[in-house]
């Protein structure tokens, strides 16, 4: 999936692209070329494509907020082959990134993170400028007439390692500035929109954020933008003498609860757990009493394995690299294994089980018939061995929830665990 | 001498490309899968990921539309070829996984799931039952009432003659070509089961629909050629039912 993306989008997305610009953004009319109607064309069918592989997410509501907030800024569009139009990924990367037809994506891992319309409206704001500045087709020009000076220098012996080196340098450098642009006049968006411009450094904090010490988390269309955290002090320098503007949380945070949530999971699914965590925490700060969501915490401290806490801050830039490289070599069920082989990894293990249990247990005291915990619980147990505990258990958990979408499976282990008791009853008779 | 080694070293990159392309064509599978215990009767086969290229000579054109149409062809053949080996095959269209929030849920995680096992795979490797899709895959299984789910990558690129040349005389570009893969995971244990790959080089220079099409058939018919028949017979069912395993386990635990 991130092959294709990279590929298709790549070409087409302004915020994505780090070969670039050799000139600024044109935010008047820019009537296409000969061969250029294909970007156009191809931003057309993206959407097909994402919709083909289930990635387009559909809740409504949050829906209607996002197109509401884009539609707040976008201005009229210059080109006819511009159209304004705002759709939400499945995704759980902090990620956004429009496309030359106005086509704006973001991503659930970004909604997640954002805390009020301000926010979304900073992300929105950057993104609408790569349309209206046209950034997608300077970009396009600008590469493929590098490109082609390139192939013909390095064609004249001996100057094309030079001159690839000098080309990646400067086209590096115009990508940052074609970025900066899109920063600078998304300020002046919020500025003349109902949004608090003071929003926008803010979202450069949330991206600067490496809760799994893999910097960048993965690779994302905003890892190849400028270093987040110089993105921050050069927006809070350019906002800090715009007037501020009342924010409101409280809707913005139950129109994104149930994406919250299915973010903090994806994030568990995908192997991030310390992201997991972080977000898990963050939302039951304000929802402290719900079950659900000390399920999904749990979870999440199940997913640590033998991980022990990571201060992202203190790993050296060759320690992330270190870290993704693993990542990207081993199955999670190898590192695991490969963690539970050090003291070190085993007491972390037991440490993370144990914080688990009590968050199972903590949403229990609230609901002792709330099922999903049951459930952690048992898995819980299964992995201390403890095998009565877990049959009980699971036990409870399909007698609660007979319906369960994972019925199935919670039997089977229960099938194992039955085993299991058997064997142990015949041990002991023995 | 050198221009010996030089020839020498060709020879053998040429024989060891030749090699792993008989055993990438060949498959590689679980010993299970082989004997028949973890074969498949039913499976269902995911919307096919296809990614088509067009390798020009200054930059690379995404062909989407093309993707989507000749992703939807590679699952009708691949569904032809397993059908025709006694499988019971489901494919999952776009529009009924978009149509069913839960059922798209349940894709969108395995596939990703079984993107970030897939990313990992070291064919040989799989022998050793070290690749799971985990929970994510036995959900959608169960959900969709099947022994196993299919996933299928397609890649079709196509390098139009300019494009060749500039490469060859200045560097980078891609092998025009097609290639697919399918791998079999088992809805009961979230294991890879069998992993199938299918290649076939082919010549630069433009090509009309109809040659990538046949291009796309030959890739399944190469991916696929290897494997095995269904066999009722041999695959391991589990015998009690549900209610009997969960009375099963009261008793015991009230003793």
């Amino acid at each position: 999936m991130k092959t294709f993306l990279y590929t298709a989008i790549l070409a087409l997305a302004s915020s994505a692209h780090p070969p670039a610009a050799l000139a600024d953004g044109d935010y008047g009319s820019v009537p296409l070329r000969d061969k250029e109607q294909h970007l156009i064309d191809t931003s057309n069918e993206l959407h097909g494509y994402f919709a083909s592989q289930a990635m387009v997410y559909g809740d409504e509501e949050v829906l209607e907020v996002v197109r509401r907030v884009g539609r707040d800024l976008a201005p009229p569009p210059t080109d006819d082959y511009v159209e304004y139009r705002f759709f939400v990924l499945r995704d759980p990367s902090p990620n956004a990134f429009a496309l030359p037809n106005g086509d704006v994506y973001i991503h659930t891992g970004m909604l997640a993170r954002l805390r009020d319309e301000s926010q979304l409206a900073g992300v929105l704001a950057h993104e609408i400028n790569h349309v209206a500045g046209h950034h997608g087709i300077v970009e396009h020009r600008a590469t493929k007439k590098k490109a082609i000076t390139s192939m013909v220098l390095s064609g004249f012996g001996g100057f094309g390692d030079l001159i690839n080196i000098g080309l990646h340098a400067s086209v590096y450098g115009f990508s940052r500035e074609l970025e900066q642009e899109a920063d600078d006049h998304a300020a002046a968006l919020l500025l003349d929109s109902p949004y608090d411009p003071h929003a926008l450094p803010e979202i450069f904090d949330i991206l600067a954020e490496d809760h799994e010490g893999l910097n960048p988390r993965i690779p994302t269309m905003w890892s190849t933008h400028p270093d987040s955290r110089a993105r921050a002090r050069t927006s809070r320098e350019q906002v800090a003498q715009m007037p501020r503007r009342p924010r409101e949380s409280d809707a913005f945070e139950l129109v994104m609860h149930q994406l919250r949530m299915l973010t903090i999971r994806d994030y568990i699914q995908d192997d991030y757990p310390h992201t997991a965590i972080a977000l898990a925490e963050s939302v039951i700060e304000r929802y402290p009493n719900e079950p659900e969501l000390l399920h999904v915490l749990g979870d999440a401290w199940q997913a640590m394995g033998g991980r022990g806490p990571l201060d992202a801050d203190e790993l050296s830039n060759r320690d992330k690299r270190r870290n993704a490289r693993e990542r990207h070599r081993r199955t999670r069920e190898q590192r695991l294994a490969e963690q539970l082989e050090t003291e070190e990894g085993r007491a972390a293990y037991a440490a993370n089980l144990a914080r688990a249990e009590d968050t199972y247990r903590r949403a229990l005291a609230i609901d002792p018939d709330f099922a999903p915990a049951w459930r952690g619980l048992g898995e819980v147990d299964e992995q201390l061995e403890r095998p009565r505990d877990a049959a009980e258990a699971y036990l409870r958990y399909v007698r609660l929830a007979p319906d369960a979408a994972d019925r199935a499976i919670v039997v089977r282990r229960l099938e194992a665990l039955a085993g299991k008791l058997k064997a142990q009853e015949n041990a002991s008779e023995l | 001498m050198s221009s010996r080694n030089n020839t020498i070293r060709v020879a053998a990159a040429a024989v060891a490309a030749l090699a792993w392309s008989a055993q990438a064509w060949a498959g590689h599978v679980t010993d299970e899968f082989e004997n028949g215990e973890t074969r498949p009767l039913s499976i269902a086969l995911l919307p096919v990921e296809a990614t088509v290229v067009k390798a020009k000579a200054v930059d690379t054109e995404t062909l989407v539309q093309e993707g989507i149409e000749y992703g939807a062809v590679y699952a009708e053949l691949a569904s032809d070829i397993m059908t025709g080996k006694g499988y019971t095959v489901r494919v999952i269209e776009p529009d009924r996984i978009n149509a069913d929030p839960r059922l798209q849920e349940y894709v969108v995680d395995a596939n990703r799931r079984y993107d970030e096992m897939v990313s990992r795979l070291r064919p040989r490797r799989i022998k050793r039952r070290i690749y799971n899709a985990g929970d994510e895959v036995r959900l959608l299984a169960d959900y969709l009432g099947v022994d196993a789910i299919a996933f299928s990558r397609l890649n079709v690129t196509v390098t139009p003659m300019g494009g060749a040349i500039v490469g060859a005389l200045f560097g980078g570009g891609s092998s025009p070509g097609t290639s697919s893969t399918l791998s079999i995971v088992d809805g009961r244990s979230g294991d890879l089961e069998a992993h199938y790959l299918g290649i076939r080089p082919v010549m630069p220079g433009e090509k009309s629909e109809e040659q990538v099409l046949e291009q796309v058939a030959d890739v399944a018919r190469r991916a696929l050629g290897s494997l095995p028949t269904a066999d009722p017979s041999k695959r391991q069912a589990s015998t009690a039912s549900e209610e009997d395993v969960l009375n099963e386990l009261e008793s015991l635990l009230d003793q």
